[in-house]
């Protein structure tokens, strides 16, 4: 079910210049909120765009913004989890650090990196990041630590095999599942958090259309109709909902015996 | 007991350490001149470089952290920017709406999502299960802020039950107090909720297994206190350990929740001072509620021995 509706939604989105009705940008005072019509779907904003146009070309944002996040949470996570379970240099000292950016809540962390920059699309990305990369390495470093004393890496070791070898043939495969089912509940939550940063102001920059910037223009108008607000919401809802099911279904897949417990 | 919580307290100080120095080089490599801000827009060059000498911005990276942890082991925070009130103050100021609510959504998410997940468990696979299961999906998906206007637009603008936005604290009266959180408190609840009865699901599986639980059930004692009593007693320090875990998507919610209803609590306090680029007030922020969520651990590890009695400090 998660893998179909996420499939829908990803679709609709890469086909945003071709099949919404309207230019997203395109502002027409006449049209002011309009509540939903045959002609506007989803009606239209206080500056009288397309609100259906708007939300397919503001989820191009959101699934670049969680893929990106998604793919270098993991990677880092797992470069630094490798380096600290297996190579075991510095693990100490890299623990301990993860242990501080983890007492700090994600979103909080994500906020405060935000003032750093200039506000970017890139800045948005490594501002989600950072806080995502400590819950990577854990959870890297905890796979890393029990597959490094099987007895299959002892014989690969004890046969000479090479330490680059090892990693890619035996450490690797064996830590896999659990990490792209970890990057899929990233992907979920950096999608999130680039939402609420749009809406708290301080993330996109406010010029291109995301679902969080969307929902932060539809404030003012929320006295005079909810679907400015309501069906941005519902389209990141749902885009989080189906990569959730994803994930689960895909733990549920990979990793049986975790699959009764959570 | 007390050896042990003096030993937690000693291990988060590298923890707090990190926080502290991370906060610290993030707002020293910070773009923009805070002198030039409290100077205001009018000031020439000169003033400029005598705020910055004066409040010691001109020194080097390790005297300035030196200075910084120095004063805030002496109990001094720093001051605003703007209003340059004493960050302590501040948080005084702020910290009894946020306090409030995060207790009544605890509250709340206890009282609803224990029950869940507990019913969730104890018809597992049926469709009572899955539906709990994928509200408990969505309650992970819908963010806090849709949630809020929806809630805001029915209840407040079409029905005119509740207040649309504001706080008011306990000592104007309860009902007051209990009308202008209430929706706060529901908005905030929902992820909450879904990790707790997630969580309670999990672990009631894992006990409804045992053997005392099937001789609880044969000598024949009712499902409800099988259930409520033995096993969900021994599935309490999952479920505790979730509840702390859940403290940081409450605060990240916090910020969230307190700018959708305009509650002068520190999540506003937090964004509004991010939106000004008021340094001291962010990194006291940060170490603030980093503090909060290392206390709140401990407290939860704590609460393990008051579940099992095996568990000793």
């Amino acid at each position: 079910m998660g893998g179909v509706l996420l499939a829908i939604i990803v679709v609709l989105i890469v086909l945003a210049p071709w099949i919404a009705p309207f230019d997203p940008m395109e502002i027409d005072p006449i049209m002011r909120l309009r509540p939903p019509s045959t002609e506007n779907l989803f009606g239209t904003d206080a500056l009288g765009r397309d609100i259906l146009s708007r939300v397919l070309w503001g989820g191009r944002v959101s699934l670049f913004v969680g893929f990106t996040v998604a793919v270098a949470a993991t990677g880092i996570g797992l470069s630094i989890g490798l380096l600290a379970g297996y190579l075991r240099r510095g693990d100490e000292v890299i623990m301990r650090v993860m242990d501080g950016l983890m007492a700090v809540p994600g979103i909080l962390l994500a906020i405060v990196l935000m003032t750093l920059t200039r506000g970017s699309i890139t800045a948005v990305v490594i501002a989600i990041t950072v806080p995502e990369v400590p819950r990577v390495v854990r959870l890297a470093r905890s796979l890393v630590l029990s597959v490094r004393n099987q007895t299959y890496v002892e014989a690969a070791v004890a046969m000479g095999t090479s330490e680059p070898r090892i990693l890619v043939r035996h450490i690797l495969p064996n830590v896999a599942a659990p990490l792209i089912v970890q990057a899929t509940f990233v992907m979920a939550s950096a999608i999130m958090i680039e939402a609420y940063l749009g809406f708290l102001g301080i993330g996109t920059p406010p010029e291109i259309p995301s679902w969080g910037n969307m929902m932060a223009e539809a404030r003012s108008t929320i006295s005079i109709g909810l679907w400015a607000m309501l069906f941005p919401g519902i389209m990141l809802a749902l885009t989080v909902l189906a990569i959730n099911l994803c994930g689960d279904r895909l733990r549920d897949i990979l990793d049986p015996r975790l699959a009764r417990r959570i | 007991m007390l050896r042990y919580i003096l030993k937690r307290l000693f291990a988060a100080v590298p923890v707090m350490a990190v926080v502290a120095l991370a906060v610290f080089s993030m707002m020293y490599a910070a773009p923009g001149n805070p002198a030039a801000i409290i100077a205001g827009d009018t000031a020439s060059a000169a003033e400029v470089a005598a705020i910055t000498a004066k409040l010691g911005l001109d020194r080097p990276f390790l005297e300035r952290l030196w200075v910084w942890v120095f004063q805030m082991l002496m109990g001094d925070f720093g001051s605003s920017i703007f209003s340059g009130l004493p960050v302590t103050t501040m948080i005084g100021q702020a910290i009894e709406p946020t306090i409030a609510l995060t207790i009544s959504t605890t509250l709340l998410a206890i009282v609803v999502a224990i029950p869940m997940g507990v019913i969730a468990a104890w018809r597992v696979g049926t469709w009572i299960d899955r539906y709990i299961m994928l509200m408990s999906v969505a309650g992970f998906s819908v963010p806090v802020f849709l949630v809020s206007y929806i809630l805001v637009f029915t209840i407040s603008n079409e029905l005119q039950w509740l207040p649309v936005q504001g706080y008011k604290p306990i000592a104007d009266g309860f009902i007051p107090f209990l009308r202008h959180i209430t929706l706060p408190t529901i908005s905030l609840g929902f992820v909450y909720i879904a990790l707790i009865a997630r969580m309670t699901r999990a672990a009631m599986l894992d006990v409804l297994s045992e053997d005392y639980i099937r001789t609880a059930r044969a000598k024949g004692l009712a499902e409800g206190p099988v259930l409520f009593i033995h096993a969900l007693k021994n599935a309490a320090i999952p479920i505790a350990t979730v509840i702390g875990i859940g403290i940081a998507f409450l605060i990240g919610g916090v910020v969230v929740t307190e700018s959708v209803f305009a509650i002068p609590g520190l999540g506003r306090l937090t964004v509004d001072s991010v939106l000004r680029r008021d340094y001291p007030v962010i990194q006291a922020m940060v170490l603030f509620f980093a503090g909060i969520y290392v206390i709140i651990n401990l407290l939860i590890d704590l609460s393990y021995a008051l579940f099992d009695p095996r568990v000793r400090y």
